[in-house]
């Protein structure tokens, strides 16, 4: 496929966005990157030209169509490049990558999101508790990970088909850098490194965090902590 | 010995399960349907075994694995059966479809609840029609970007694909906008989409697709849809 000219609009602490970028990385598409901070009201230009609901990422396609949508933007340049092996070709993988990070959005994410930014100490554990109840059932999904005969995408290894990092990596990398926050955040927060139900999480969450990519890509939680402590008051 | 086959568990007036029923119907798959009654507590093999949510639908393959999520499931038969063309091979169409699923779910579908439920005040109906009026305009201008009918009145042109058949169960039950309102409010309405010069392809799109075989054999008659809806949505009202 002739190469794309691509613009992505982007903000450096969206997760959503970070979506994209780590697309673009692991595919190492050409792209140029134009920074819209969120932080201040969005320019007429962008709301007008670009996405009228002023989020990003925006994709912006050899000067002609904008694609939304983090997820839709991130398979988009996936799809552009089939040799990046980000996305499985077999069904039952696919579907279960599109479920984890389905579920990931639906039901975890909310509850990281209230654990950790949540600072009335009334009902804490409850919180806390309610998000390591969420983590195990991921861990429980990862456990369930379908496995086929090719090599990297059999369980073979820390990602959640194997060895191979895919898209329910890639899609859930932000998010991850994000899970330790809970601990920086919250008072008399331990997280429970120990715990069975965990290890599978934990193992695949030290893979994505850890991968190169990922690292040069994406902020680390420690460049992360300042950004979130602002909100709280 | 029979060949095993998938297992569909269903509602025949979720409009989600219908998804499913058409992709089935496109993929011509062979399928073994399990009628989950939404309106008593799930039997506990089902939240045990295949969605702890309660909620249909569901798949389970031939060989035991479990798949949750409409859009994921149709997807799943799309793939599993490249055949149906369900699926565009052009990254561009295939973002163009998922955004056109998300846009309608996320916007004009709230918009057209809000206005089949504005059932209080002729103001508060106004306001809600000119809403859902507005937000299919914006329908109307994704289906142009992508399709302005030259080659076929679906989405992506003559081939029926995933963003239809998404969307299918939705534009099937268009008339839930004023099902309940008074039957002046039903003509109205009619004549003032025919009369907006920036719906028509909104109209045509929605007119294709819920002519389509396989959404009528999916979609269930409007009584079990008025009925459903009723029961779930205005049980405080009437």
């Amino acid at each position: 496929m002739s190469l794309q000219k691509l613009v992505l609009y982007n903000y450096k602490f969206c997760p959503f966005a970070a979506r994209a970028v780590l697309a673009l990385a692991e595919t190492k598409q050409p792209y140029e990157n134009v920074e819209i901070d969120l932080s201040v009201p969005r320019p007429d230009w962008y709301l007008k030209d670009i996405n009228p609901y002023g989020q990003v990422p925006a994709l912006k396609v050899n000067d002609k169509d904008i694609i939304l949508e983090s997820l839709f933007v991130a398979e988009y340049i996936a799809d552009l490049h089939p040799e990046s092996g980000l996305w499985p070709t077999d069904a039952l993988q696919r579907a279960q990558t599109r479920y984890l990070i389905h579920h990931w959005g639906t039901h975890t994410q909310p509850a990281l999101h209230k654990a950790s930014f949540t600072l009335d100490p009334t009902d804490a554990q409850q919180r806390h508790q309610a998000f390591i109840d969420q983590l195990e059932k991921i861990d429980h999904l990862l456990c369930s990970a379908h496995k086929t005969s090719q090599p990297g995408l059999n369980g073979d290894g820390p990602f959640f088909l194997g060895s191979q990092f895919t898209f329910a990596d890639l899609a859930l990398a932000s998010f991850l850098t994000r899970v330790p926050l809970v601990e920086v955040y919250q008072k008399g927060f331990v997280f429970p490194k120990e715990n069975p139900k965990l290890k599978r999480f934990l193992e695949w969450s030290d893979a994505v965090v850890k991968r190169e990519t990922v690292v040069k890509a994406l902020p680390s939680t420690e460049e992360l902590v300042p950004i979130y402590k602002k909100w709280f008051k | 010995m029979t060949v095993p086959k998938l297992t569909i568990y269903n509602n025949i007036a979720c409009p989600y399960a219908n998804r499913v029923l058409i992709a089935l119907q496109e993929t011509q798959q062979e399928y073994e349907l399990v009628d989950i009654d939404l309106k008593t507590p799930r039997p506990e093999y089902y939240l045990k075994e295949i969605n702890p949510y309660g909620e249909v639908p569901a798949l389970k393959t031939a060989d035991g694995n479990v798949i949750l999520e409409s859009l994921v499931i149709a997807e799943y038969l799309a793939d599993s059966n490249p055949d149906a063309n369900l699926l565009s091979k052009d990254p561009l169409q295939r973002a163009q479809s998922r955004y056109l699923i998300q846009h309608w779910t996320s916007r004009a579908q709230p918009a057209i609840a809000k206005a089949s439920l504005a059932l209080d005040s002729p103001t508060e109906e106004a306001k809600a029609l000119d809403l859902a009026e507005t937000e299919l305009e914006k329908v109307d201008a994704l289906l142009r970007k992508v399709n302005i009918t030259k080659d076929g009145p679906y989405f992506l042109g003559a081939q029926f694909s995933y963003a239809d058949l998404a969307l299918a169960p939705f534009l099937a039950r268009g008339y839930l906008l004023t099902a309940f309102h008074e039957e002046s409010v039903q003509k109205a309405w009619d004549e003032r989409l025919k009369a907006n010069k920036n719906v028509q392809r909104f109209l045509t799109w929605r007119q294709a697709v819920v002519e389509r075989p396989s959404v009528l054999k999916s979609t269930p008659p409007k009584e079990v849809v008025l009925e459903a809806y009723s029961a779930k949505f205005l049980k405080n009202r009437l």
